[in-house]
């Protein structure tokens, strides 16, 4: 039995790592490092779900964050795809610079 | 009288006119003249003989059944009980009976006139569709029995009035006469409007009976009687060409010749007075309203009776003359003397419309020549049109035992009217005035268009008119010398056939203003009334026959302002210019020059160009860059979980 009183900090850590993820991928211009910042945050949010599927004694937080691990390895195979399709195109990895579409 | 026999000729009375306008508008350009001119006149002809049947249904119904009203159909039922209900009611009493003889009579002989008028005019088809839709308009208009149908018909006299004076379209000056005729009529149309809101707010009906009936709503000589009867009197005046709504009548004039007869002088313009004789009930509740009235009919009766003696247009004279009898007419209904105004009415409707007509035989004759002072001496070259005017102007004048004789002198009242000091006898000794008035300028008119001679080369050549046209006229002739004598003797415990016939009508309201006259009085009364007639001829023949003195003389001798206002119509025109009409098109020019471009572009142009700024301020925030998004993206979703948890909860 994990201790109660953990449960914030638990919580505080989700909100840490999804604030560095946040940051992560509004600040940085690689598209690679963009991802890992997303799968970040959806690690913290994962993590919230299961702290609170614990804590609440329910299971729906542990089924939600296998939910998520599954969207996330989608989401993961559809973006690669897309950064590779991309990088062979002759385009430099910047998101920056991948702005065409405003027009 | 029964219902259904009431209904079934009220249809008819209806039906027959409004056939012949839906046959001649439709068909008469394709079936060509002689259909035209046969379906215009016989369709008239018969809402005559239905007429006839009419009023010898009234006739003929024991005393106090002589008035039915009938509800053809509903037309708006608003709840039931209290609640407004409109239906196509319609009344047959001796009032409407009245008007359907003089509307379909005259109308008739006006239409057999117009088959000989318009036989070179190639709009034929569409005059006579005119013709015959007015004369439903007008049946509609005198048969109602509710304010609303009374209402539609009083604005469908309007707009056949406005269709027949511009009937010549191209004549810029016809046009301008239309609408000026329309928007005048239309103040008043506004005014009676106004009336009826204010008689169904208190009475909760629009149904005449009904409103007559309701009378309790309506305390004697308070300000709402006298009120909704002003009302109803301007819409009167903008119809009947009283002061001061009275500029559109010799304007009017541009019309064709028989619509001058029928619509602005024997029929359509009396409507006021029938108008003020139907709500008798109301205006005997507000002697103000009907002193008003009184004062406005004599006032108008003298001004246009001056404004006459000076016009050089021979149809602008007989405009004036109708004005100024339809004065008399509009006086005799204000004071209350209610059969003797209708009366006047029904003999003016003969020998006005006599009077047109032949007026329209001289211009015919002429080439469309209508300035006297080119006629002259016609007396020997058209014979019967001559003979057919004399008649109709001694009947004017109120000549010894003519038909206006009998009608004018029972209408001024003398002695017979109370009011407030000597007020009654100076609009008496005024009524006298006008009858010597129209003894001036009645035979002004004749001598100078008949008596002399010829005053240009035209007019030794000139020919008398072709039967459709002369036939009516004598018939109108003759009636206008011999029409009344059956009818009504202007002395009491006489001949009262025709008041015997009205009477029942305004019977139970007794206008305060007004009692009957006794012997001695009236005939006092008659015997002023004739010699002021008898004057009135007499100097216009010693002026404008023998020349002793010459016109021009007495006119040097008179002091300037009086010719000048009379030949100027007393300026009403530039003074409506001056007051109404410039000021609105400086209002207008201002509302063109600054408002539309400031203050109406301003602000469309300037919400325009706010909603540019906004777009172009609002379009930099899409800059393409996914980070970019991305931050507004997160911004508003902390937001919303900020907003969510922290404030709604």
């Amino acid at each position: 039995m994990l201790n109660p009183n953990l449960f914030p900090y638990l919580l505080g850590l989700a909100a840490f790592l999804f604030t560095v993820g946040a940051m992560g991928v509004l600040i940085r211009r690689n598209p690679i490092v963009v991802f890992m910042c997303i799968e970040l945050m959806l690690n913290a949010a994962n993590l919230a779900l299961v702290a609170y599927g614990r804590f609440l004694n329910s299971e729906e937080g542990q089924i939600f964050a296998f939910m998520v691990i599954v969207v996330a390895a989608a989401e993961v195979v559809v973006g690669l795809a897309l950064i590779t399709q991309i990088f062979r195109l002759g385009r430099e990895l910047d998101v920056d610079d991948l702005s065409e579409m405003k027009e | 009288m029964s219902v259904s026999t009431a209904s079934t000729l009220v249809i008819l009375v209806m039906l027959f006119p409004l056939i012949g306008a839906a046959l001649n508008g439709l068909l008469g350009p394709v079936l060509g003249r002689r259909f035209v001119n046969i379906a215009g006149t016989v369709s008239i002809l018969a809402a005559f003989v239905v007429s006839c049947f009419v009023l010898a249904q009234v006739v003929g119904a024991p005393a106090g059944h002589a008035s039915i009203t009938i509800r053809l159909w509903d037309w708006i039922s608003l709840g039931s009980g209290t609640n407004l209900s409109v239906g196509m009611d319609f009344t047959l009493d001796a009032l409407s009976a009245l008007m359907l003889m003089v509307i379909t009579g005259v109308g008739f002989l006006i239409h057999v006139y117009s088959v000989g008028y318009m036989d070179h005019d190639p709009g034929f088809a569409r005059f006579f569709s005119y013709m015959n839709f007015f004369i439903f308009s007008m049946l509609a208009l005198v048969l109602a029995a509710d304010l609303l149908i009374l209402i539609i018909g009083w604005a469908l006299v309007a707009l056949s009035s406005y269709l027949l004076i511009g009937f010549w379209y191209d004549r810029p000056s016809a046009v301008l006469a239309a609408r000026k005729a329309f928007i005048m009529q239309v103040i008043g149309d506004v005014a009676l409007v106004i009336a009826a809101f204010l008689i169904v707010l208190h009475t909760h009906t629009l149904s005449l009976p009904n409103i007559f009936a309701r009378t309790a709503a309506f305390p004697a000589g308070g300000l709402l009687v006298t009120g909704v009867c002003v009302l109803l009197a301007i819409g009167a005046f903008a119809k009947s060409a009283q002061f001061p709504l009275h500029t559109w009548l010799p304007d009017a004039m541009e019309g064709p010749t028989p619509v001058s007869a029928l619509i602005h002088a024997a029929t359509m313009v009396t409507a006021g007075v029938y108008l003020i004789a139907r709500f008798h009930v109301l205006f005997n509740l507000a002697p103000v309203a009907e002193g008003m009235v009184a004062c406005v009919g004599m006032g108008t009766a003298v001004m246009a009776g001056i404004i006459a003696l000076s016009q050089i247009d021979i149809k602008r004279v007989i405009a004036y003359s109708t004005m100024s009898q339809i004065g008399l007419m509009i006086y005799a209904v204000g004071i209350g003397a209610y059969s003797a105004g209708m009366f006047h009415l029904a003999m003016h409707a003969v020998f006005k419309a006599l009077l047109f007509m032949a007026a329209g035989n001289v211009i015919h004759s002429l080439n469309d020549e209508q300035d006297i002072r080119l006629m002259g001496g016609l007396h020997s070259r058209m014979k019967w049109t001559h003979l057919a005017f004399g008649a109709g102007s001694l009947a004017l004048a109120g000549f010894f035992l003519f038909s206006g004789w009998f009608s004018k002198e029972d209408l001024l009242g003398f002695g017979t009217v109370s009011g407030p000091g000597a007020a009654p006898w100076i609009l008496y000794a005024v009524g006298v005035g006008v009858n010597v008035l129209t003894g001036l300028y009645a035979f002004r008119l004749y001598f100078t268009v008949f008596q002399g001679e010829p005053q240009t080369a035209r007019g030794f050549g000139v020919k008398e008119v072709g039967k459709a046209m002369l036939i009516p006229v004598v018939i109108l002739g003759v009636l206008a010398v011999v029409v009344a004598w059956p009818l009504q003797f202007p002395l009491p415990n006489t001949l009262h056939v025709f008041s015997d016939f009205l009477n029942p009508v305004f019977a139970g309201a007794q206008s305060p203003l007004f009692h009957d006259p006794a012997f001695g009085l009236a005939l006092i009364g008659l015997v002023i009334g004739t010699a002021a007639s008898l004057l009135g001829i007499g100097l216009a023949m010693r002026l404008w026959y023998e020349h002793r003195p010459d016109p021009a003389l007495v006119v040097s001798r008179l002091p300037r302002a009086i010719p000048l206002l009379s030949y100027n119509k007393f300026y009403f025109d530039e003074i409506y210019d001056r007051a109404l009409v410039q000021p609105l098109k400086a209002v207008a020019r201002t509302a063109r020059k600054v408002v539309e471009p400031d203050v109406m572009d301003g602000w469309v142009e300037g919400l325009g160009d706010l909603m540019r700024g906004f777009s172009l301020d609002l379009r930099t925030v899409q800059t393409g860059l996914i980070r970019d998004y991305a931050s507004i993206f997160t911004v508003f979703a902390v937001l919303f979980v900020v907003v969510w948890v922290f404030i709604a909860r």
